[in-house]
């Protein structure tokens, strides 16, 4: 009887129905579209690498051996699909359907596009530990469990990732000063 | 730079480990800036994923749980179906898949499996193949009704439908943790009556499978498909693995029941697009498969690859599919049609509207430290990723398909069986089709929501120290030219 239960406790998803499936990813589902907008900055996008990422949670459901750590699982596979989903838009430039649901001042337009811009320009898993510690207010602890690495790791790409934004907008704010010049002039 | 490093690791030790939150200690002075910027850009962030967290979008992400459900679920299938065994002499193999969304069950045939116990099963998975079905509408079929007994596992042939071309065993595997959820595939083995392989081309109805149903019986098929010029054996030795044993059962084939049945029709005719010249040999029809057998000139200019919207068609209209075949259009293949054979047509027509095909001697050059692509046919082909995964690089190359004339997206032979990748120096290592997700399938290709017509391939490589660039020949590529073809075949 203890083994029963003790069996029980690290079941996988073998067991699981396609609609308690789909019921626990419905529950994540906030959570993983903040991310996935964080990240690709853009709605169809989002969507897209989540629609990608429940189709792997779907054929690789199997692999997971404790259910317990199904919302883990499944983050980090939505991040391994934000990050490739990156690498393939490289070249394209940011959209700017967002900027316009924000209609801010100018000025804010401009320094958020100059900082997507820049974000853009990181490695993908740089931008992914900027994403999630201060878009998604994540810890260290937390972004090395999903990233699958230890916590010196993170600190160390999040460092190295802070320090290049800040060359690269120091060089941007230049460049921005410059083109508002040549507009009054 | 060291000297912010050191002062993180002074930092760190401070720390506790559950920091929550944006811990101020985590940052250089300098980074303050950059930091306050990624804060107020973060709360745009928000405040826009607040502003459409509407109905619609609420909608849009349903929708989007739904479709990668569905993916995912066609996704295992195709991995599944595609994990078929080929016994094949030196035949090169090109399966061509199409997915089947629909269900028809004749009546004819409902009527027929009545009467013969543990048929019902097969009523759903012989649906979905046209020649099977009439086959069994018009009583085709040898009942077999033959099992096997170990550790309270069962195996049962119950029937077999075959021809001089085609067997297709259907069997019962029972017993505990026997299910169509848990069994993705079982492993099987055939001989022939002279203990011989069967070289054929097998595969199984797993890729039609909907895997929702957890009894402990799993029905299944094994369609074999004989290689050109493999004799159908008298008797298969079928076993099958269950629960750790070997089960085993002896299926006779009664020969009697098709040796009049088979139709040879000898054509050699020519057909000839753009230059390309293709040569009709043969048409073979028997009760459960029509092949054609198709050479082309060995001075071709171009790769030929595929026809477009191959069918057979008789008088009445009906269109016979082909889904498979053995070979390579570019030397020789033979196709294999849905049978005609019941339908008793007058007259059927060969069509197609046109020819895949696509230049020789293309390549594509990439660079896998910086995972870049140095040169490709065109813009349509696209590095995706090189990764490093231990022993080998995972290569993954996505191609624009939107200009190709079929309207069911097809997988091309972008890189050969055999295919090589060269370093700079000229050594050559053989590259795989590759794994994804993590699963030992085979090319997965991914249908992206926004462009439906991208279509990405993954290949490995092993994990050498290369000499930068590395070169693949192309074995198959994009292109095609339109021609109304229409041959008589009878």
């Amino acid at each position: 009887m203890q083994e029963n239960e003790d069996s029980k406790h690290v079941q996988g998803l073998k067991n699981w129905s396609q609609e308690k499936l789909l019921a626990r990813i419905q529950s994540e589902k906030d959570k993983m579209y903040g991310i996935a907008f964080a990240y690709l900055r853009n709605e169809d996008d989002a969507l897209e690498a989540i629609q990608e990422t429940v189709c792997r949670v779907w054929s690789k459901r199997k692999s997971l051996k404790d259910s317990r750590y199904f919302t883990t699982w499944m983050i980090r596979i939505l991040i391994n699909v934000c990050m490739d989903e990156r690498k393939k838009r490289k070249r394209e430039m940011p959209s700017d359907s967002t900027i316009k649901d924000v209609a801010g001042p100018d000025q804010e337009s401009i320094e958020r596009l100059g900082i997507e811009e820049q974000l853009a320009k990181l490695l993908p898993h740089y931008k992914m530990v900027i994403v999630l510690k201060y878009y998604r207010d994540m810890t260290i602890t937390q972004i090395a469990e999903m990233m699958e690495k230890p916590d010196g790791t993170i600190r160390t790409w999040l460092h190295k990732a802070l320090k290049q934004l800040r060359a690269e907008i120091g060089e941007r704010e230049g460049g921005i000063r410059h083109e508002r010049l040549a507009e009054e002039g | 730079m060291s000297d912010w490093l050191k002062k993180d690791k002074a930092s760190e030790e401070e720390k506790c480990p559950d920091d929550t939150g944006i811990d101020e200690r985590d940052i250089e002075q300098a980074d303050r800036e950059v930091v306050a910027v990624l804060l107020k850009d973060a709360d745009l962030v928000r405040q826009s994923i607040q502003l459409s967290e509407e109905p619609l979008l609420t909608s849009k992400l349903d929708q989007a749980l739904a479709d990668g459900m569905e993916q995912g679920r066609k996704r295992s299938a195709r991995q599944r179906g595609k994990r078929m065994s080929l016994q094949l002499s030196a035949a090169v193999l090109a399966m061509l898949f199409v997915i089947t969304a629909f269900v028809r069950i004749s009546p004819g045939f409902a009527a027929i499996v009545k009467d013969i116990p543990g048929f019902a099963g097969f009523v759903e998975l012989v649906s979905y193949d046209g020649s099977l079905q009439s086959a069994i509408d018009n009583e085709y079929i040898q009942v077999v009704g033959k099992s096997d007994e170990r550790n309270g596992y069962t195996f049962t042939v119950n029937g077999v439908i075959a021809d001089a071309q085609r067997v297709v065993l259907l069997y019962t595997a029972e017993g505990p943790g026997i299910s169509e959820e848990d069994t993705p595939s079982l492993s099987y083995e055939l001989k022939n009556e002279n203990g011989g392989n069967v070289v054929a081309t097998i595969g199984s109805a797993y890729y039609f499978r909907e895997k929702d149903n957890k009894d402990s019986v799993v029905q299944d098929y094994l369609d074999i498909m004989m290689a050109p010029g493999e004799p159908v054996p008298h008797e298969i030795q079928f076993k099958l693995e269950l629960g750790g044993e070997w089960l085993e059962v002896q299926v006779p084939i009664d020969h009697s029941r098709f040796d009049e049945m088979t139709e040879v029709i000898d054509l050699n005719q020519t057909i000839e697009v753009e230059g390309q010249r293709i040569e009709i040999k043969k048409a073979v029809i028997t009760p459960l498969q029509v092949s054609i057998t198709f050479e082309s000139a060995s001075g071709n200019e171009k790769r030929l690859n595929d026809f477009i919207d191959l069918e057979l068609v008789d008088e009445r209209g009906r269109s016979y599919q082909t889904k498979s075949g053995m070979g390579d259009l570019d030397t020789k293949i033979v196709r294999h049609f849905q049978s005609s054979y019941f339908q008793k047509p007058e007259t059927l027509m060969l069509k197609a509207k046109g020819l895949l095909m696509s230049d020789r001697g293309l390549k594509v050059v990439i660079d896998t430290e910086q995972g870049k692509l140095l040169e490709a046919p065109d813009g349509r082909l696209k590095l995706g990723e090189a990764r490093q995964s231990g022993e080998a690089i995972d290569l993954s190359f996505e191609l624009s398909q939107a200009d190709d004339p079929q309207t069911v997206m097809r997988e091309i032979l972008l890189f050969g069986f055999n295919g090589v990748v060269r370093d700079a120096e000229g050594t050559a290592y053989s590259i795989t089709r590759g794994t994804s997700y993590g699963t030992n399938g085979t090319t997965v290709s991914r249908f992206g929501a926004g462009d439906r017509h991208r279509v990405t391939y993954y290949y490995n490589i092993p994990n050498e120290e290369y000499v930068q660039p590395l070169t693949i020949e192309i074995e198959q590529y994009l292109g095609h030219a339109f021609k109304e073809i229409a041959i008589p075949i009878k």
